[in-house]
């Protein structure tokens, strides 16, 4: 009865891939709640235009959606973003710990808050780079800038990072850049 | 400690519960139809522009040649970059912008005052953007336009923008870049003379079209009229009022271009069929198509035998589980709010061929109301009933106006509100026989199925009974 649609495509690209984005998301945002939203959103867009990104990168798509709007969360909110407490994390309304059983999140909390430290396009590049593995070439797409523009934010990211966090950034990390 | 262990700690970072988005699709569907609606009910070349911020497959994102660029980055030595690096945010008095990133544009300081052209305006605001200078943005553009101002600021935008006048006082600032890229920006003319704040509304980067002949973009819209508007890609290139008469014209035709003229600020590009020899005539907006800008195509005029216009089926249309309806639309909204005609035309759209799924996510979203009560919108789409409903959501919607009804404060759409003299017509649609009209009758009235519609769009039921 159904006509034939072309959601089985696109449900399985999210099926795909849901996990890894929503866990950059969570690293562009830092809050698991707006990441999910973010990530949502960015779906939705996706299957609006599916048909003129299907056979492009809908990956990059993606990316692209997720980046610009967390920056556009970021310059709305800056620094006093709402943050909603994740699994095992103290909630500003609540005196006892949220329940969970996920201790990874628990420990991840400074590496997260280091990366809240950074300018938005620094974190994207940090998160583009060593979270998802892309090139150069992908993340300047991806944030629609030069490549010479990400190897600067990327060296200014690394450094600023070696600051917060010097356990996982050393020295010759920070001034080689990617 | 390096590379590695960044990837590690990223990892860790990231964890969290599993989510499942696979439910997104329909929602984006919704987006599409709705979006397909506003281009066509705005005209407004933006509305483009607002959805289609990516080009994606090797655009040149970043001309090298391009004058008016973001912020550069420092040639700095490995010392300088660690100093800098522990500024996060951008310089907020924009002092450090006033050199490369403003293409010469001197950027006004706090206590300055604002430029009194539109064109001037335009061009701080856009250097603003670029260089970084939050404040300045926030003091000439409106929340809005500061918001969307992300979309535009990474790009390099060519000097030279197009001014054009749009209604209500409004002014729209055409600039390109020179990958696939356009921002308008849309000025309150009288509060820029005046040198007033918040007078940049919007601009939202966007796709801008190639750059083409009048008649090239004509011939586009030809093209694509063969599939629009399964494929709505036309949609963007013609007004709301040339999709509409276009509705008339055959489509599954060749037409071939036989001369254009120009006539004023138009271009008349005329064209044949052969077979039939009926004549197309598209009317083309010159300074819209040099902008590279949507909805260029103004006017059409159409010389042959038009197809048949869409509207209420006939009783002998088959049912559209069987063979799906083509060019059915509502037949109006009757005064209702437009959050009411979209979910109609979503409804009509879904009916029209048969998509289950699309009525049942729709229902369960909106916590849609069946008769009998209780039922699931997934029984309610199922069986033969189910082919009964999506029947009745597709003849009447597509053959009647909803009456609008106030209950409670809420305004509610119903469809449809017959009298008794008026249900005769109900057997020439196929709904119901003629046996069951007189039931009707003797009833005091229609009793068939109803539908409804809350003023914010919310589809609240499908029933029927008194």
């Amino acid at each position: 009865m159904n006509q034939p649609t072309e959601d089985d495509d696109f449900v399985q690209f999210v099926r795909a891939r849901q996990g890894t984005l929503l866990r950059a998301a969570r690293l562009y945002c830092g809050d698991p709640h707006i990441a999910e939203d973010l990530l949502q959103e960015a779906f939705v867009k996706l299957a609006s235009r599916w048909e003129s990104v299907r056979d492009g990168s809908p990956d990059a798509y993606v990316r692209r959606i997720l980046y610009r709007d967390s920056v556009s969360r970021w310059r709305k909110w800056g620094r006093e973003r709402p943050y909603a407490a994740g699994p095992g994390e103290r909630d500003v309304f609540d005196t006892g710990p949220v329940s969970s059983g996920v201790d990874e999140w628990v420990a991840g909390a400074p590496v997260r808050e280091a990366l809240a430290q950074l300018p938005p396009r620094q974190r994207a590049v940090i998160v583009l780079r060593y979270f998802e593995d892309q090139s150069e070439a992908q993340i300047a797409e991806v944030l629609g800038t030069s490549a010479g523009t990400v190897k600067s934010q990327a060296s200014k990211a690394l450094a600023h990072l070696r600051r917060l966090m010097p356990e996982f950034v050393d020295a010759g990390m920070a001034e080689g850049g990617l | 400690m390096g590379k590695d262990e960044l990837r590690q700690a990223l990892n860790q970072a990231s964890e969290g519960p599993e989510r499942d988005f696979t439910n997104t699709w329909m929602q984006g569907r919704r987006v599409r139809r709705r979006r397909q609606t506003a281009q066509g009910l705005g005209g407004v070349a933006l509305a483009a522009a607002a959805v289609g911020v990516f080009a994606l497959g090797g655009g040149n994102l970043l001309g090298e040649d391009a004058t008016i660029d973001p912020l550069p980055p420092a040639t700095q030595s490995p010392t300088e970059q660690t100093t800098e690096a522990t500024e996060p945010v951008p310089d907020p008095t924009g002092e450090a912008a006033t050199e490369e990133p403003t293409g010469g544009t001197v950027l006004p300081g706090p206590d300055d005052p604002l430029p009194t052209t539109v064109e001037e305006y335009a061009a701080v605001y856009l250097a603003a953007g670029l260089a970084g200078d939050e404040a300045l943005l926030e003091r000439m553009g409106t929340d809005g336009a500061v918001e969307a101002s992300v979309t535009w600021t990474g790009l390099s935008w060519l000097p030279e923008p197009q001014v054009s006048e749009a209604e209500s006082g409004e002014a729209l600032v055409r600039y390109l870049a020179e990958g696939p890229y356009g921002l308008t920006l849309r000025i309150d003319r009288a509060a820029a003379e005046s040198g007033a704040e918040d007078a940049v509304l919007h601009g939202e980067t966007g796709d801008a079209t190639e750059a083409m002949t009048s008649e090239e973009y004509a011939d586009l819209v030809v093209e694509l009229f063969r599939s629009w508007p399964e494929d709505y890609s036309m949609g963007v290139y013609a007004t709301e009022r040339v999709q509409d008469e276009l509705t008339q014209v055959p489509s599954q035709v060749t037409w071939e271009r036989t001369g254009s003229v120009e006539d004023g600020d138009h271009v008349l590009v005329t064209y044949l069929d052969a077979e039939s020899g009926n004549e197309l005539v598209l009317t083309v907006d010159r300074a819209l198509v040099e902008a590279r800008d949507y909805y260029a195509v103004v006017a059409v005029e159409f010389t042959g035998e038009p197809i048949a216009p869409s509207g209420p089926p006939e009783g002998s249309v088959g049912h559209p589980c069987d063979e799906p309806w083509s060019q059915v639309s509502p037949a109006g909204a009757g005064g209702a709010s437009e959050e009411v005609a979209l979910t109609a035309l979503d409804l009509i759209d879904l009916a029209a061929s048969c998509d289950i799924d699309g009525l049942v996510g729709i229902a369960e979203q909106d916590g849609t109301a069946f008769s009998p009560g209780g039922l699931s919108p997934k029984d309610a789409f199922a069986g033969e009933d189910g082919r009964d409903r999506v029947a009745a959501l597709a003849i009447l919607l597509s053959a009647y106006e909803p009456v609008l009804e106030a209950n409670d404060g809420v305004t509610v759409a119903q469809w449809p509100e017959l009298p008794v003299d008026e249900l005769d017509g109900l057997a020439e649609l196929g709904l119901y026989t003629a046996e069951e009209i007189d039931a009707m009758r003797a009833d005091g009235g229609y009793t068939g199925w109803r539908i409804t519609i809350a003023e914010d769009g919310t589809w609240l039921g499908l029933t029927s009974g008194t």
